[in-house]
């Protein structure tokens, strides 16, 4: 009995902890600056210089700026708050709290997933009217929605993998982030669709997290794709989890080295 | 190591068993044991990388554990339940670790709710903890606008905002202004009068001495001393400390004059450029002799200084015969 009330207050403990943490994150990093540049302008920028001069038919510029906004903007607010934490010592601070690293990396996470998720949505919907693109059935537009939050929650967990090295200085994060994320936008058939490329970049296609999403998008609005939907969906999925479990193992190995000078 | 009571589990606050941390080949704290009791304020001093940050690290869980070591906060493991564990602890760093973009509430209430605490405690609380350390009228000021004082302050009230009964401070006021120096003091004497126990690193032995029930010192990551402050200055049994300044640096033989060296309790000499320190339990003999030393070696002596030892030069003996022993 009192383990049961010992479990379910820990429990509750951990859930406001959760909550504070997103919050926290939120409120301090969504306008950093490195956050602003590398989520919102680079995209803005990049798909000026892709649509510009070429005759794109609006489907495919659609996916191309839903891709790249999603993408650029989940995996630029999560590389960033470890480093900067551990050189301004807030990290310390809540690690020797009654929290834990899964808490912490969980809030890390979480608010990169919602705040990518809201502004793309925000920004895809508006997309959506003016240009006219239109979901054949409501159940393709529940999965389109899906596959959003799907892939906010795997660039957010991307963008934490990529902060695992414990330094605290952001430039070379920023760095390793760059050196990541462009090659995977060029592989996944934002630019050119995947059945377009040439069949060496298209099996390379498949070790990019972005793939599956541009497949279903692509399947969502009645445009050619490669696989099946729901396995397109799925291959997300297991990317999410993969993804989770690599984070714990190295971050839980590589944060005691931060405080290691 | 001080031997004077058994502590009882009941009494203590802090049990620390084998403390040991390796930096790949280095080993920053080596084995180190000792307790604390619950209300003491312990001091623990040491040189620039002696190890206690690192022994502050294994206490509140930020470093693991080595098989072997234990770690008890009023008798609860923090390996085995570190939610628990870390909720009786409170951690004020050298360095301050609030959220710059935050404002002074902000950063309080974010503590609060690390802790499980409601809004309305933490509003509480937080005002309460606000007067008490003169940051009323810097609610909603940004962190990155205070002055590091008051930075120092604010990191105060956010280890205090779950009210710990056991509080560890990582030289709280290095690199303060006095004013802010004495505040800090006093609240901490407060805390104490309220039952708090205090782990206070620092570099500074008057405010050990001024503060502190007893003293760890740590030295290239072991215990040297664990001992109450009245045991640490019978050490020196009753020493005088003389300070000579000359007008030039001391000609060589004054160590032979003194009759100083390796014994036990034989006189100690220490030298900085012009100046001397004789730490003797036979003063008037010392005196004498440097006297008749300095008059053969016609060295001009500008001022002469007889004191009681303090803390400061038990630290500093002991650290230069370590030096000496290692050489």
């Amino acid at each position: 009995m009192i383990d049961e009330t010992y479990k379910r207050e820990e429990t509750l403990l951990a859930l406001k902890q959760l909550w504070a943490l997103i919050i926290k994150n939120i409120r301090l990093y969504f306008r950093k600056g490195p956050v602003l540049i590398f989520g919102f302008l680079f995209p803005l920028f990049i798909t000026f210089s892709w649509m510009i001069g070429r005759e794109i038919s609006l489907a495919r510029l659609f996916i191309g700026i839903t891709s790249m906004a999603i993408f650029f903007t989940s995996t630029a607010i999560s590389p960033v708050i470890l480093p900067w934490e551990t050189r301004e010592k807030g990290l310390e601070r809540q690690l020797v709290s009654p929290t834990n690293v899964t808490r912490i990396l969980g809030g890390i996470i979480l608010a990169s997933t919602l705040v990518s998720f809201i502004t793309t949505s925000t920004l895809v919907l508006a997309l959506s009217i003016g240009m006219g693109i239109t979901f054949s059935s409501p159940t393709l537009f529940m999965v389109f929605v899906g596959s959003l939050a799907l892939i906010s929650l795997v660039g957010s967990l991307i963008g934490v993998l990529i902060s695992a090295p414990p330094t605290d200085q952001l430039p070379d994060i920023m760095t390793l982030a760059t050196l990541l994320k462009f090659p995977l936008v060029f592989i996944s058939g934002v630019f050119i669709p995947i059945h377009q490329l040439l069949p060496e970049a298209q099996i390379a296609a498949w070790f990019s997290p972005l793939t599956p999403f541009v497949d279903a998008i692509a399947a969502c609005v009645g445009e050619a794709h490669v696989i099946p939907l729901p396995l397109n969906v799925l291959v997300l999925v297991a990317w999410t989890l993969a993804l989770y479990v690599v984070n714990m193992i190295l971050h839980r190995r590589t944060m005691e080295k931060r405080f290691s000078h | 190591m001080d031997k004077e009571k058994p502590l009882n589990s009941a009494d203590m606050a802090i049990r620390a068993e084998n403390l040991t941390k390796h930096y790949g080949r280095f080993t920053a704290v080596k084995g180190i044991t000792f307790s604390i009791k619950k209300q003491e304020i312990v001091g623990m001093l040491g040189q620039n990388g002696a190890g206690k940050t690192t022994t502050i690290r294994l206490l509140t869980g930020l470093f693991p554990l080595l098989q072997g070591s234990t770690v008890e906060i009023l008798g609860i493991d923090i390996e085995k339940e570190p939610v628990r564990c870390k909720s009786l602890l409170g951690i004020v760093p050298e360095m301050n670790n609030a959220f710059l973009d935050f404002t002074v509430f902000q950063n309080l209430s974010f503590s609060g709710r690390l802790y499980g605490m409601s809004k309305a405690a933490i509003e509480r609380r937080g005002r309460s903890l606000l007067a008490q350390f003169g940051l009323a009228d810097r609610v909603n000021s940004l962190t990155k606008a205070l002055s590091k004082g008051l930075k120092q302050r604010l990191n105060f009230c956010m280890a205090l905002m779950h009210d710990p009964p056991v509080l560890i401070l990582d030289e709280p006021c290095g690199g303060l202004d006095p004013i802010s120096v004495k505040l800090l003091r006093e609240q901490i004497l407060q805390l104490r009068s309220l039952g708090k126990t205090i782990v206070l690193t620092t570099h500074d032995m008057q405010e050990a001495q001024r503060i502190c029930d007893r003293v760890m010192i740590i030295h290239k990551g072991s215990l040297l001393i664990d001992e109450s402050l009245e045991t640490v200055r019978a050490r020196l049994g009753g020493a005088k400390k003389i300070t000579c300044k000359l007008d030039r640096d001391p000609p060589a033989g004054l160590e032979s004059a003194l009759g100083a060296g390796p014994r036990y309790d034989g006189p100690e000499l220490m030298v900085n450029g012009s100046s001397c320190q004789v730490i003797t339990r036979e003063p008037l003999a010392s005196m004498s002799n440097l006297h008749d030393f300095f008059h053969k070696t016609s060295t001009v002596v500008n001022d002469v200084r007889m004191e009681e030892t303090s803390l400061e030069d038990v630290y500093c003996q002991l650290i230069e015969k370590e030096g000496s022993k290692n050489d």
